[in-house]
């Protein structure tokens, strides 16, 4: 079987071993109480969260929102977390449920089901915040075509490309059969090539 | 339909995620079929597209953004790990002041809080009240030592403990006693020096169980010192129908007016009393502490419309209850302005309430105009009596 799911799982939900990381070093140091410390593990990882908030909720605002509370409350548990393991995957894990509660509290979805069934869409998405994130052209066109994307399509999306998760992984995430992300990822690809066919 | 079904598999192909049977199948039909390779072949595309292109740009928005982010965490930090008591823990004496004051407040509360439930139990006990309350008393000390919502504070409360209860036996008794006999219900500014004297070397537990005129009086005032709400008479209490609960351990049961007159029949008598003072610092703290706390339970937007979360819910104060925080929070400064003989902390006073009072868009400014007004009438009133 050559299946490359190990290549394709992020190195970050990985168990780390071995010699200390720099990251564990901050994450210990952070744990000590030293800000600054923490404050360049915000500058590691927020980018990266930032995408994937942004990819679930397709709401500038709210992922600011989202980004910075996720950040604080890690700050206020950081001596919860277990050293050794990756940093990353524990404040998406974070980011996540403050977004799902969001939505909730928002009271545009009551269940994680209806979520995935129905989702989440601003009317439309807001594209001159997209000029702030990048400075590409066909960075801009990409992303545009990914935050049009229905939020089924979109969260399914987001999950298997930004934060490289296999199938399995997304379902118990979402909370779905993993038959249905086959299908929502395979539809999701489709509508993307029909949006940026040229850019290929 | 055949080739259909193996359409819709090719994604799941690309990523490696059929079982073993199914890959080999899909691979094998993938050989023969020209479609299906270009459809892979974009796919491919397609992934490479995204992966030198899904990076977010490398510019200031997010060092602004981690410093907007830092900043948070600090403010976050700050309200949380200083406590009211600590931020006054230079001075030993401050801190035990803060304690005695946080402690009668409590205790002021839930005396009233009793007087208030046990109203019939009240007019039923008029002839012996002292041994009912005295239970109701004992039973309140754990809760008081519960409610203090710093932890410092509670263990304040529990250190002062013994040397308070005889203060709050006499306080409850005084209360009732004052229903029996009006006259003991004099104005503070009424008493006797000797009987002013006399608070100071009373009271000793054993003795607080027989009421004495004498110390009717004398609690009325020390009572009136720390908490001039509440030493009133019942009947005033119980003639005011409007009863605002917070929720907290906060309660008032007079209207606006009612307060601003009763803080000053208490104040204009003594002006300069520091233990006064200190009692109406400390209740800007708590109430301070009330607001910040708020504020930064509704930093976030959407934590405002927590429907589903009911501990959220529970813990946010209505509109009318904030406002009420702020006209206590009012109501405590001007009550420094009055007392204070120290330029500084008179000044600070009055530029809180200045502050607030010009400021627009919120209701609960026009209780600082008015407490501001109050001021200043006070002042010139004590100017013109002084000439």
């Amino acid at each position: 079987m050559n299946k490359k799911k190990s290549e394709d799982s992020d190195s970050s939900q990985v168990y780390t071993t071995g010699s200390k990381s720099d990251e564990q070093k901050l994450i210990e140091s952070a744990q000590n109480g030293n800000k600054s410390a923490f404050g360049k593990l915000i500058r590691l990882h927020q980018k990266r969260l930032f995408r994937f908030v942004y990819g679930l909720l397709n709401s500038f605002d709210m992922t600011e929102d989202i980004v910075q509370e996720t950040f604080v409350k890690a700050f206020q548990k950081i001596q919860t977390f277990k050293t050794g393991y990756a940093f990353y995957p524990w404040i998406a894990t974070i980011a996540r449920n403050l977004s799902f509660n969001l939505i909730q509290r928002e009271e545009k979805k009551e269940s994680l089901d209806k979520l995935t069934e129905v989702g989440f869409d601003p009317s439309s998405t807001d594209i001159s915040a997209l000029d702030k994130l990048l400075d590409d052209e066909n960075r801009k066109r990409l992303y545009k075509a990914i935050l049009a994307l229905p939020v089924k399509y979109r969260t399914v999306f987001t999950l298997r490309h930004f934060e490289k998760m296999d199938y399995a992984e997304i379902a118990s995430y979402l909370k779905i059969p993993p038959g249905t992300v086959d299908s929502r990822l395979h539809r999701a690809r489709q509508m993307l090539l029909d949006a940026v066919k040229d850019l290929l | 339909m055949e080739h259909q079904f193996f359409l819709d598999r090719l994604s799941a192909y690309f990523d490696n995620e059929l079982k073993n049977e199914e890959h080999v199948i899909v691979h094998q039909h993938i050989e023969g079929c020209e479609e299906c390779k270009k459809q892979l072949l974009e796919l491919e595309k397609l992934e490479n597209l995204i992966s030198s292109n899904s990076e977010l740009s490398e510019n200031d928005y997010w060092e602004q953004s981690a410093q907007k982010i830092e900043s948070a965490i600090n403010k976050n930090t700050e309200s949380e790990t200083i406590p009211v008591t600590k931020q006054l823990s230079s001075s030993s004496i401050w801190w035990k002041l803060t304690g005695v004051a946080a402690s009668l407040v409590l205790v002021a509360i839930f005396a009233f809080e009793q007087k208030d439930t046990n109203d019939e139990l009240l007019k039923d006990n008029i002839k012996s009240p002292v041994n009912v309350y005295q239970k109701d008393i004992e039973e309140s000390i754990p809760v008081i030592v519960d409610t203090a919502t710093d932890e410092n504070l509670s263990v304040g409360a529990i250190e002062l403990q013994d040397k308070e209860l005889s203060g709050r036996q006499i306080e409850i008794q005084t209360i009732e006693t004052e229903q029996t006999s009006p006259a003991a219900a004099k104005p503070v500014d009424k008493l006797l020096p000797k009987q002013k004297q006399k608070i100071k070397t009373e009271p000793k537990k054993s003795e607080s169980t027989k009421v004495k005129e004498e110390d009717i009086v004398s609690f009325d005032e020390q009572l009136s010192k720390y908490a001039p709400d509440i030493g009133k008479p019942v009947e005033k209490l119980r003639s005011s129908p409007k009863k605002t609960k917070m929720k907290g351990s906060y309660k008032t049961t007079s209207s606006f007016s009612e307060t601003l007159q009763q803080s000053l029949d208490s104040n204009i008598s003594t002006s300069a009393d520091k233990t006064k003072l200190d009692y109406w610092w400390r209740k800007v703290f708590i109430y301070s502490e009330q607001l910040e706390m708020q504020q930064k339970k509704n930093s976030v937007r959407y934590l405002k419309s927590a429907k589903s979360d009911t501990s959220n819910k529970k813990a946010e104060l209505s509109h009318s209850d904030k406002n009420l925080l702020y006209k206590q929070l009012f109501e405590a400064y001007y009550n420094i302005a009055i007392l204070t003989t120290d330029s500084t902390e008179e000044k600070q006073a009055v530029d809180f309430l200045t502050k607030y009072s010009v400021s627009v868009g919120n209701s609960y400014n026009v209780y600082a105009l008015r407490f501001l007004e109050l001021y200043k009438t006070e002042r010139s009133k004590q100017k013109f009596e002084k000439e």
